[in-house]
């Protein structure tokens, strides 16, 4: 009996498919549960990441950072502006977001940022000409409601507080990961308690992945199809593998990655990474051409505030685009970053973390702690501002290499969830979302 | 933990053993993967609550455990030939020795075997969880996170591939014979 295979229905594929055998696990129950048991402890006590320690800034030298990163470094506030007025211009084009619009009216009703008058520009139909020469009108118009509301500071009820040392019980630990807000190219870090059990690197991948920041209104991670890997031997850095192809990323995108990269890198403990693709050392990025690896080594940002329509987040400086230099391209100290965080661009998608009203006299370095002396007549909120300036603070002196800050100042009030008579440990992670 | 263990083990390890098996192709790969699962059960952020099935969950973590370590293994074949010269296809794809199951079985479903090692991987993804772990497409979709008509025009066109490479497999033989 001839087989007829040249006429094969798909029956009979299925069939054929129906028949492939069984194909049992020959160990019994025990051996199974007792390799789970014995990966489990394994893991417990593999490497973990390395805490994030950058030395302290001693003198102005120039930085190793990768030559990527100086566009971002030496863009001036004006470069800035200019950036935006050309998204809200392409934001109009595509003429999606007027429902958004109307309730961010709403909500940044108190908040001395140009936004809500832009919004309403942008529920008229305008062509690209027109849009351009009212942009420029819209900036002079808007100085004037500015200097209004700049008498009350903004409220920040929905803050996403930090996860602290005592937050995390036995046998759990944090992951941070890098979310964004595509619309105003800012980098938001969560942060996600965990069982000690799973790896760390495994966790970020799968969050990164799986969590589509939705439900606190950011947008999925710019690098949600990377794997990353520890490298064959110990000490060397990690592996990270792109899967796109990405050599015709738009400049936008291909900045938001490198910036996620960074975030990432600064809550995983890694100063270096290697870039991947196809299994080779060098990726095509856009018009920042082959990156073959990606070195931080000195970080000094701020935290400044970024408020969506469901929350408010803290964000690094380099999250949030602010340049860390000063006009001669140095390095800004901890006492100058602090004094950053007090304001922000008027343009700028993020807001001051430091009221204006708190002014910091001196800062004292002593070694592992940093003091932070403020004015007589710096007072801290009681609402939520008071701890969201005290986690920026903290979390600025962080990067600086502090392990804890004392705020001192004799009217300084208190701040939830902390108390201000004694050296504050740093917070481990920002933004902490809890299932 | 050891209660949870056994009663997913008693519902669903022969399932998911052989989904693995099937997927990366490979039975001491297979075992270990397994084993992932487990751990990724008890001690992975993500929690059974809200989905639909406790069933498709287990099968979706097996998948994802099963495409890293394609993935990964890819990655580093990819890096050892590097090194070597350029690629050419066969060589990213290993041959592990096949299990005797596959080996005592009947040469027609053998071929059938071999020839999905040329179908893409979302296809054999549709054709194991359809036709060896008896899916429905309704769960098949849950697991892979498609859509119902994606899974079908998937499997359609595996099918379809199976049966273009049997009768080009089919053709060869015959002119061999001839010859």
């Amino acid at each position: 009996m001839t087989k007829r295979y040249s006429r094969s229905s798909d029956e009979q594929i299925k069939q054929k498919l129906q028949q492939l055998p069984q194909i049992r696990d020959n160990r019994t129950k025990e051996e199974v549960y007792q390799n789970i048991v014995k990966k489990t402890d394994n893991r417990a006590n593999k490497r973990r990441p390395r805490k994030w320690v950058i030395p302290t800034l001693t003198t102005a030298a120039a930085f190793l950072l990768l030559l990527v990163l100086l566009p971002n470094m030496i863009s001036t506030p004006k470069q800035f502006t200019a950036d935006e007025d050309s998204n809200s211009i392409e934001k109009r084009q595509a003429g999606e977001n007027s429902t958004e619009n109307i309730t961010e009216q709403e909500e940044d009703a108190d908040n001395n940022v140009e936004k809500p008058a832009r919004s309403e520009q942008e529920e008229s139909d305008i062509t690209i000409s027109e849009q351009e020469e009212e942009s420029v009108e819209e900036t002079q118009i808007h100085e004037e409601p500015a200097v209004d509301v700049e008498d009350e500071d903004p409220i920040y009820d929905n803050y996403v507080t930090a996860l602290t040392e005592n937050d995390i019980e036995q046998g759990e630990k944090a992951v941070t990961i890098p979310l964004q807000d595509v619309e105003t190219s800012v980098i938001v870090p969560l942060t996600f308690v965990i069982s000690e059990n799973q790896e760390a690197l495994e966790a970020f991948e799968e969050l990164t992945e799986e969590y589509t920041g939705e439900d606190v209104g950011l947008d999925p991670s710019a690098l949600q199809h990377i794997d990353w890997d520890y490298a064959e031997e110990e000490e060397s850095p990690l592996e990270v593998e792109f899967e796109e192809d990405l050599s015709e990323a738009s400049s936008n995108e291909s900045e938001m990655i490198v910036r996620s990269l960074e975030e990432s890198m600064r809550y995983l403990g890694e100063t270096e990474v290697i870039l991947e693709q196809n299994g080779t050392e060098g990726i095509e990025l856009g018009n920042y051409g082959v990156l073959d690896r990606y070195k931080i080594d000195q970080e000094n940002r701020g935290y400044y505030v970024y408020t969506n329509e469901n929350r408010s987040f803290l964000v690094s400086g380099s999250g949030a685009n602010i340049s860390s230099t000063n006009e001669n391209g140095e390095l800004l100290t901890f006492h100058e970053t602090l004094e950053h965080m007090k304001s922000t661009g008027e343009n700028s998608s993020v807001d001051a973390s430091i009221p204006e009203n708190m002014t910091i006299e001196g800062v004292h370095e002593e070694q592992d702690l940093a003091r932070v002396i403020f004015s007589k007549d710096s007072h801290l909120s009681e609402n939520n501002n008071g701890r969201l300036m005290v986690e920026a603070v903290l979390f600025a002196a962080a990067d600086f290499g502090f392990e804890r800050v004392s705020f001192e100042g004799e009217n300084l009030g208190e701040a939830q969830g902390y108390k201000l008579n004694a050296p504050i440990d740093v917070p481990v992670a920002p933004n902490q979302i809890k299932n | 933990m050891q209660d949870e263990f056994e009663r997913l083990y008693e519902n669903y390890h022969h399932s998911l053993f052989q989904y693995l098996f099937y997927m990366v192709r490979d039975k001491e790969a297979a075992e270990e993967l397994v084993q992932e699962v487990y751990i990724k059960v008890f001690h992975s952020f993500q929690t059974f609550e809200g989905k639909s099935s406790e069933k498709t969950w287990l099968y979706s973590i097996a998948r994802h455990v099963g495409i890293d370590w394609i993935r990964k293994q890819n990655r580093k074949k990819r890096k050892w030939l590097g090194l070597i010269g350029p690629l050419s296809k066969e060589d990213i794809r290993d041959p592990s020795p096949l299990p005797d199951e596959i080996v005592s079985t009947k040469d027609e479903v053998k071929i059938v075997y071999e020839a999905m090692e040329d179908c893409t991987p979302d296809q054999r993804q549709v054709l194991v969880l359809r036709y060896v772990e008896a899916l429905s497409i309704k769960e098949a979709a849950e697991i892979l996170g498609w859509s119902e008509s994606k899974v079908k025009t998937t499997q359609h066109r595996a099918v379809k591939k199976l049966k273009d490479i049997l009768v080009q497999n089919k053709e060869v033989t015959e002119r061999r014979a001839e010859q």
